[in-house]
């Protein structure tokens, strides 16, 4: 295991590696090219947006919340957040399970929402849900590999951020349970090998050590 | 309004799949829709007569030929067959739609509430199908869309209804031809969306004449592994409360180091062993557990 202040803990994350494919991809969302200096940027800078904020504020709620109901009504990190939908969430108990895992030598760290012994959940917030982003994702798969479990949920939760008032509100929830299939320790091990790479090739490391 | 927090229900074993099927026109999916145990196929799209191997077949000119399908009318059937899910959401909507016009925006497109409604609407019908203990297989066109320099092809159905289709969906399989074999690929890859419940490698699809039972065994393969999946579930959460209990009786620091060499390497046992320790007062000292003084005197 690295040391706690070692720069790889922060650059190999899994949630880096949706990113890394991107960049792979060679463009982000809008069409726009996605150049090294984009992807670098993106994994040495952190800036959150206001739905980035207000979903982490829903997570910690439900974070801390045990089992039973949730108040329609709170606050968090500066967020009002509304609970607008009739919805039971099945979350194991242990929470925010940090995870971690080794190929070749190239670590891989994780932070899984919940987990019991056959199943992985990670909450999502988002404004539309789209299901192809998320069945395609590395994440959930990462996710697998890592902790030895075979099956996944995707808990989303469809919100409405209202930036300027600070207001998020619930709207939906929709749970996608995925399985593991034959190549997925295949596919993660070797995304992480090119992910390892690309960063030794862009000189990630030094930079941060500078 | 409540939101309310459970733990997962227990793994219940699976009697029924939903099987989604997609790939170009032509390619072959009514076909081997045709190959699973004794299957009804709904026709939505008016294309059915043009498979092979052809069962029985209803038109579908209106969602109220189906919205009221009772457990007696599919009494002789395994497995129903939506072919096109597409075309079939499109009827569902034009129903919801007629019974209540502000689903619909001016242009006559669905507003986001009447996407939430069909969504529903379609979950529920399709609920009430598997009730009757019958497997479904949704039929569906496929789409191609960009990522980058990539393309990929995904299930074509009515806007955010995909999620309905993929999340419902036990099996997600492309049917392709590849080097003039067909193929069905339920794994998903870099070139399209699947999702694979049952760890099919990529099948090779037999000529259905020769064997008009081909998606029968294949489903019936699917429920065994999966099933026998929901055995292993159960084993391994027998297996952690039973270690969840032992590590909650640890009472000393010798019992704890112990522990370590024997506890399995799973990350919920390994926290919770670290938890008891904590609870003992005991710190790591780097290879071992111990109490503070003792840390405090190796390191003097």
């Amino acid at each position: 295991m690295l040391p706690h202040n070692d720069w790889r803990r922060e650059i190999y994350r899994a949630s880096r590696l949706d990113e890394f494919r991107r960049y792979q991809g060679g463009e982000h969302f809008d069409g726009s090219e996605y150049t090294a200096a984009d992807f670098i940027e993106r994994l040495t800078t952190h800036t959150e947006s206001p739905a980035m904020a207000a979903g982490t504020a829903v997570h910690a709620v439900i974070e801390e919340a045990a089992f039973g109901d949730l108040p329609e009504e709170t606050s968090r990190n500066g967020w009002h957040i509304r609970f607008d939908l009739d919805a039971e969430l099945h979350l194991p108990a242990a929470r925010e399970i940090p995870l971690y895992r080794e190929h070749k030598g190239i670590p891989l760290f994780g932070r899984v929402d919940a987990i019991d012994a056959v199943s992985v959940h990670d909450v999502k917030t988002t404004s539309a849900i789209d299901v192809d982003r998320y069945v395609d994702s590395m994440q959930w798969k990462a996710y697998c590999w890592m902790s030895g479990r075979r099956s996944f949920v995707y808990d989303i939760l469809r919100v409405k951020v209202e930036a300027d008032i600070q207001v998020v509100t619930v709207l939906e929830y929709v749970p996608l349970p995925l399985t593991a299939y034959p190549g997925l320790d295949r596919d993660v091990e070797s995304l992480l090998e090119e992910y390892d790479s690309a960063i030794r090739a862009l000189g990630i490391g030094e930079k941060l050590a500078a | 309004m409540t939101i309310k927090i459970t733990p997962p229900s227990e793994p219940i074993a699976t009697t029924s799949l939903v099987v989604t099927l997609f790939g170009q026109p032509g390619i072959g999916k009514t076909t081997l829709a045709f190959s699973a145990s004794r299957p009804l196929l709904l026709d939505f799209d008016g294309g059915a007569q043009r498979a092979m191997g052809r069962k029985d077949i209803v038109r579908v000119k209106q969602w109220a030929d189906v919205a009221e399908i009772a457990q007696a009318d599919v009494a002789n059937y395994d497995t129903i067959i939506l072919d096109t899910v597409g075309r079939a959401l499109e009827f569902l909507a034009a129903d919801l739609v007629k019974n209540d016009p502000k689903l619909a925006r001016k242009s006559g497109e669905l507003a986001m509430q009447g996407y939430g409604a069909l969504k529903t609407a379609f979950a529920q019908w399709l609920g009430r199908i598997r009730t009757f203990g019958k497997h479904v297989i949704l039929i569906a066109h496929e789409k191609e869309e960009k990522d980058g320099d990539t393309t990929i092809v995904r299930v074509d159905a009515m806007g955010a209804t995909r999620v309905e289709v993929i999340r419902l969906s036990d099996l997600v399989g492309f049917v392709a031809a590849v080097n003039g074999k067909r193929t069905l690929d339920f794994n998903p890859t870099d070139k399209h969306t699947g999702k694979n419940c049952a760890g099919f490698d990529v099948l090779e699809i037999p000529h259905i004449a020769q064997s008009p039972a081909y998606l029968a065994g294949i489903m019936a393969e699917a429920l065994s592994r999966m099933n026998a999946a929901t055995d292993a579930q159960r084993e391994s959460e027998a297996k952690l409360a039973q270690w969840l209990v032992v590590i909650g009786e640890l009472e000393t620091a010798e019992e704890i180091n112990r522990a370590i060499q024997t506890i399995p390497q799973d990350i919920i046992v390994k926290r919770a062993l670290a938890g008891r320790a904590k609870t003992l007062g005991l710190v790591w000292s780097g290879s071992t557990f111990a109490y503070p003084k003792e840390t405090a005197d190796a390191a003097a």
